[in-house]
C-alpha cells in the first residue's frame, strides 16, 4: 500500500511553496524515488525551492515532525546518495542556479547547489580562469551534487577534488538555523575545518545554500596522447615511468581490455585488435612549452614500444577522446545491468589490483570492465550481469572486489560515495569506533535524523 | 545512435538527458524530464502499478519531439518514439487532441491545420476551419543578392515542396523558391504535396501521417520521380526517412531512387555568385532539431558570408514541436525563450535557420 502525507502536512507545504513547485501525486513523485544508482525509495512529496528562507521554513517544520528530508538535483548519483531509506520529502535544489558572484581578483566564485558544473567552468572560463573539479558528469550534474560526494574527476591527478575547491558555504541545518562555514581568503585555519567535513558528507549533515569556490589560472592551452598496448604490464610500466619523469599530466585515464572489446563491438575502431590496454594522457599549460612537454611524454613512453601512439593539440584532442566518451553506451551492450564501483588504491598497487579484478571476473563468469583515473590510482569497476540470471553472483564479485581493494591498502570508493549500493561493506574499511564517532558528528548537526538518514555512515 | 521503442530496453536513469531536454531545461522541473517519462512509461507497461492515466497523459504531453535526448541516451532510448507509440495505443488520444484542438484552435501553429485536418478526417466532422493567418514579419531587409546564378539546372524537373508553414501561412517563399529555382536552370512542376508526415506521427497520428506520405510519393511518382526540392531542413529530413518505410515504394530500385531525389534549396547553389555588401551587425544560426545531418543550408550561408555565421555552443529547441504547442503553450514560449537567450543577440543580430517551422516559432 502506497503512503501518502497526511492532508495536515501537504496543507503546511502548501504554505511554504507555489502549487508547481509542491508535488504530491505519485506520478510526478515517480522519478524522484530513484536516482543513477536505479535503487528506489518512498517519497511522500517533492518541494522546490527558491530561496533560502524556504529551506529554512522546510526544515524547521520536518524537524519538529521529525520527518525525513533527502536533497537532491539532477540524482546522477550511483551510489543511491539521493534514494530515500525512510519515507520522506524530496527537496529539489534545482532551482537555486545562479551563479552569484565571479571574482577574477579574489579569484573565487559564489554560487548557488543547482549550478550545472559546466555553466560554471564555462562562465569563468571566459575570464581566463579555472574551476578545475571534472568529474565524468559534469555535463549534467550541479556543484551542490558535486560537493555532496567531493566529487574528483579527470584531472583530480593535477588539481585535485571538489574539497580543495571548497572555500565557504552558507548552509541550512536540519532544525533550520542558517550557519556560515570558512571564507573567501584561499587560506584559512581558524577553527575546525567544516567545509571540508561537509564535503563528501552525502548531504547528511546541512543543506547549503550557497558555496564559495576557489578558481585558479586557466591553462593557456592542452594536449592529448592516445597509447596502446599489448599488455596490462607495459600500461602499468608507462604510467610509473612518467611520473617517474617528474611528470604530472593534467588526466592520466586507463581503459582495460574488456572495456576495449565492449567499445569495438559498438563499431568505434580507434584502436588496433592488439590493443589489450590504453592510456589517454592530457598535458596542459603555456602555448609556447606544450609542445616540448607532448614531445618528452611520447620520448617516455616510446622505448616500451606502444602498438599505438596518436598525440593530438586543441581541436585534435577531441578525436582521441571519443574512444573514452564510448564507454557508458559500450557497456550499456554488454549486459542489461551493471554495478558501478569506484575503488581507489595506492598507485603502486594498481597492477595488483587490475590483474585480481580479472581474475575476479574469470572466476565469476561475468564481465567486468575496468576502467578510470589510474593517475590518482581510481578504478572505476563496472560489473555487467543480468539482474533476472546473475544477482547474487554480481554482488559476490562485487565484495570479491572490495576485499581485493581492501587488502592492497586501498578504498571502497574514490568519488561516488557511499550512499546506499556499498552501505553493507562499510563495515569492511571503517572500524566500529570510526563509525560510532562519524555519527555522533552527524547527531551534532542532525539530533533528530532526518537529514538523508540511512547513507554513508 | 538509433532509437529505441523496444519494451525491454529501460531507462537506467543516468541523467544525461537532462542537459538536453528543452522541457527540462526552461522549467527545471525533473518529472518533466526524459528520464522521468522513461520511468512513467516503463511503469505504465507493469500491471501491478496503477498510475492516474489523465495525469501520466498530461506529463507525457510536456515533449517538444526535438530527439535530442536520444542523440545521448545510452540505452539508445527516444522519449518521442516512445510517446508517439503510446498515444497511438491509448485509444481515446485522437478524441483528447481533437478537444485540445477545439480549445486552442486560435494559436498561431501553422501545423495545428495539419493536425485539425487529420483529425477531421478521423472524426468524420469534415475539415476544420483554416487557421487564422499569421501576422507578417516585421520587415527585415534583403541582404543577400545573387550576382550572378549558376544555371547548370539543365531544365530538369523539379517539385518544390513547400512543407506546411509555407503552404498554409508564408506562400511567398514558395513563389520565391520557385523564381529561384527557375534561375538555377530548372523546371519547376505545379504538384499538389502534403504533410511531409514529421508532425502527423509526433502527435501519434500515424494512419495521417502515412496517408500524407503514400500521397506525396504518388505525387512524385506521377511526375516521373523528379528532384523533391525543398527549403526546409525538417521536411527534408522527414522526407528523407520514408525509406525507412520500404513498403510505400513499389521495389528497392524506386526507394533508391527517391531517396537520392530529396535534396535541400541549398545545394542547388554550386556556383551561383552572392552580394552579401550589407551584411548585418552579426549573425547568428539556429539549428533545427530534427535533420542536424543535413546542414547544406548552414555551410552554404557560412561559406558565403566568410564564417561570420556563428552558431550557439549547444543547439537549443525553438519549443514548437510535438503537440505541445497544444497541450501547454505558455512552456512553448518558455523554451523560445531559452533558446532566444543562446544566441546572446547584440543590436543587429540577425538569427537565421533552415527550418520553416522554427523561423515562425522564433
Amino acid at each position: 500500500m502506497r503512503i501518502i502525507l497526511d492532508s495536515a502536512k501537504q496543507s503546511k507545504l502548501k504554505t511554504i511553496f507555489p502549487e508547481e513547485d509542491c508535488l504530491f501525486s505519485p506520478e510526478e513523485l515517480l522519478v524522484y524515488q530513484t536516482d543513477a544508482s536505479r535503487i528506489s525509495g518512498d517519497v511522500l512529496a517533492v518541494v522546490r525551492p527558491t530561496e533560502e528562507k524556504q529551506i529554512v521554513q522546510l526544515m524547521q517544520y520536518a524537524s519538529q515532525q521529525k520527518i525525513p528530508i533527502y536533497p537532491r538535483a539532477r540524482a546522477t548519483n550511483t551510489a543511491g546518495g539521493c534514494v530515500p531509506t525512510r519515507p520522506g520529502i524530496v527537496i529539489s535544489l534545482l532551482k537555486m542556479n545562479k551563479i552569484l558572484e565571479i571574482d577574477s581578483e579574489d579569484f573565487v566564485a559564489i554560487v548557488e547547489p543547482g549550478v550545472i558544473t559546466k555553466d560554471l567552468q564555462i562562465a569563468v572560463g571566459k575570464l581566463g580562469l579555472m574551476y578545475p573539479p571534472d568529474p565524468a558528469s559534469f555535463e549534467v550534474s550541479t556543484l551542490g551534487g558535486n560537493i555532496a560526494t567531493c566529487a574528483g574527476g579527470m584531472s583530480a591527478v593535477k588539481y585535485g577534488v571538489t574539497r580543495d575547491y571548497l572555500l565557504a558555504t552558507r548552509v541550512v541545518l536540519p532544525d533550520g538555523r542558517i550557519m556560515e562555514f570558512g571564507a573567501r581568503t584561499h587560506k584559512n585555519v581558524v577553527g575546525l575545518d567544516i567545509n571540508r567535513l561537509l564535503c563528501g558528507s552525502e548531504g547528511t549533515l546541512g543543506i547549503i545554500v550557497q558555496m564559495t569556490l576557489k578558481l585558479i589560472p586557466k591553462p593557456q592551452a592542452s594536449a592529448s596522447v592516445l597509447v596502446g598496448f599489448e599488455t596490462l604490464e607495459e600500461s602499468m610500466d608507462s604510467i610509473r615511468d612518467i611520473f617517474g619523469s617528474g611528470m604530472l599530466p593534467n588526466s592520466l585515464e586507463f581503459i582495460g581490455e574488456q572495456c576495449l572489446n565492449a567499445i569495438a563491438a559498438t563499431g568505434v575502431t580507434l584502436c588496433p585488435k592488439e590493443v589489450k590496454t590504453c592510456l589517454l594522457i592530457k598535458l596542459d599549460g603555456s602555448r609556447e612549452t606544450l609542445p616540448l612537454e607532448t614531445r618528452r611524454l611520447i620520448d617516455i613512453l616510446s622505448p616500451l614500444k606502444p602498438i599505438l601512439l596518436c598525440e593530438g593539440i586543441g581541436a585534435e584532442e577531441e578525436a582521441l577522446w571519443a574512444i573514452r566518451r564510448q564507454i557508458n553506451s559500450a557497456a550499456a551492450q554488454v549486459a542489461p545491468n551493471k554495478i558501478a564501483d569506484d575503488v581507489t588504491v595506492p598507485r603502486s598497487k594498481l597492477y595488483e589490483a587490475l590483474k585480481g579484478i580479472e581474475k575476479i571476473s574469470t572466476q565469476m563468469g561475468l564481465s567486468i570492465l575496468t576502467f578510470g583515473h589510474v593517475g590518482d590510482g581510481n578504478i572505476h569497476v563496472n560489473i555487467m550481469y543480468d539482474e533476472a540470471k546473475q544477482n547474487d553472483i554480481a554482488y559476490e564479485a562485487k565484495n570479491a572486489v572490495a576485499r581485493l581493494i581492501i587488502s592492497l591498502s586501498g578504498v571502497l570508493s574514490g568519488e561516488h560515495g557511499i550512499g546506499l549500493s556499498k552501505a553493507k561493506q562499510f563495515n569492511m574499511q571503517i572500524s566500529k569506533d570510526e563509525q560510532t564517532l562519524m555519527r555522533k558528528i552527524k547527531a551534532v548537526f542532525d539530533p533528530e535524523d532526518i537529514l538523508n538518514p540511512g547513507k554513508s555512515y | 545512435m538509433s532509437t529505441k521503442t523496444n519494451d525491454k530496453v529501460k531507462c537506467v536513469s543516468c541523467g544525461r538527458c537532462l542537459s538536453f531536454c528543452p522541457v527540462f531545461l526552461a522549467t527545471q522541473q525533473e518529472e518533466f524530464s526524459p528520464k522521468a517519462k522513461n520511468q512513467l512509461i516503463e511503469t505504465l507497461s507493469n500491471d501491478n502499478i496503477s498510475l492516474d492515466e489523465g495525469l501520466v497523459k498530461r506529463l507525457a504531453e510536456m515533449c517538444v519531439s526535438c530527439g535530442r535526448c536520444s542523440t545521448v541516451c545510452p540505452q539508445g532510448l527516444s522519449v518521442a518514439d516512445r510517446l508517439g507509440t503510446l498515444r497511438e495505443k491509448h485509444p481515446g488520444w485522437e478524441q483528447y487532441l481533437w478537444d485540445l484542438w477545439i480549445s486552442k484552435g486560435d494559436l498561431f501553429w501553422p501545423a495545428l491545420g495539419t493536425i485539425g485536418k487529420a483529425l477531421g478526417e478521423c472524426q468524420g466532422k469534415g475539415r476544420l476551419s483554416s487557421i487564422r493567418a499569421m501576422a507578417p514579419f516585421p520587415k527585415i531587409s534583403t541582404w543577400i543578392k545573387v550576382l550572378k546564378y549558376d544555371n547548370s539546372g539543365q531544365s530538369k524537373k523539379v517539385i518544390f515542396f513547400p512543407g506546411c508553414t509555407a503552404k498554409r501561412v508564408r506562400p511567398e517563399w514558395v513563389r520565391k523558391a520557385t523564381i529561384l529555382l527557375k534561375n538555377l536552370g530548372y523546371a519547376p512542376i505545379e504538384q499538389k504535396m502534403e504533410c511531409c508526415g514529421g508532425t502527423l506521427l509526433s502527435a501519434g497520428l500515424s494512419k495521417s501521417a502515412l496517408k500524407s506520405m503514400r500521397a506525396n510519393i504518388e505525387a512524385w511518382r506521377g511526375a516521373d520521380r523528379p528532384l523533391l526540392v525543398s527549403a526546409c531542413t525538417s521536411c527534408i529530413y522527414n522526407l528523407a526517412k520514408y525509406t525507412e518505410y520500404r513498403d510505400l515504394f513499389r521495389d528497392s530500385g524506386e526507394c533508391d531512387q527517391w531517396d537520392s531525389s530529396v535534396c535541400s534549396l541549398a545545394s542547388l547553389w554550386k556556383k551561383t555568385t552572392f552580394d552579401i555588401s550589407e551584411l548585418p551587425a552579426s549573425l547568428r544560426w539556429h539549428s533545427p532539431c530534427h535533420g542536424s545531418a543535413f546542414t547544406e543550408d548552414h555551410d552554404w550561408l557560412r561559406a558565403i558570408t566568410n564564417g561570420a555565421l556563428v552558431s550557439t555552443q549547444k543547439p537549443v529547441c525553438c519549443g514548437l514541436g510535438g503537440v505541445i504547442q497544444l497541450s501547454n503553450h505558455r512552456l512553448s514560449e518558455a523554451i523560445s525563450e531559452k533558446c532566444w537567450e543562446s544566441f546572446a543577440c547584440e543590436k543587429g543580430t540577425q538569427v537565421v535557420t533552415g527550418c520553416s517551422g522554427c523561423t515562425i516559432q522564433l
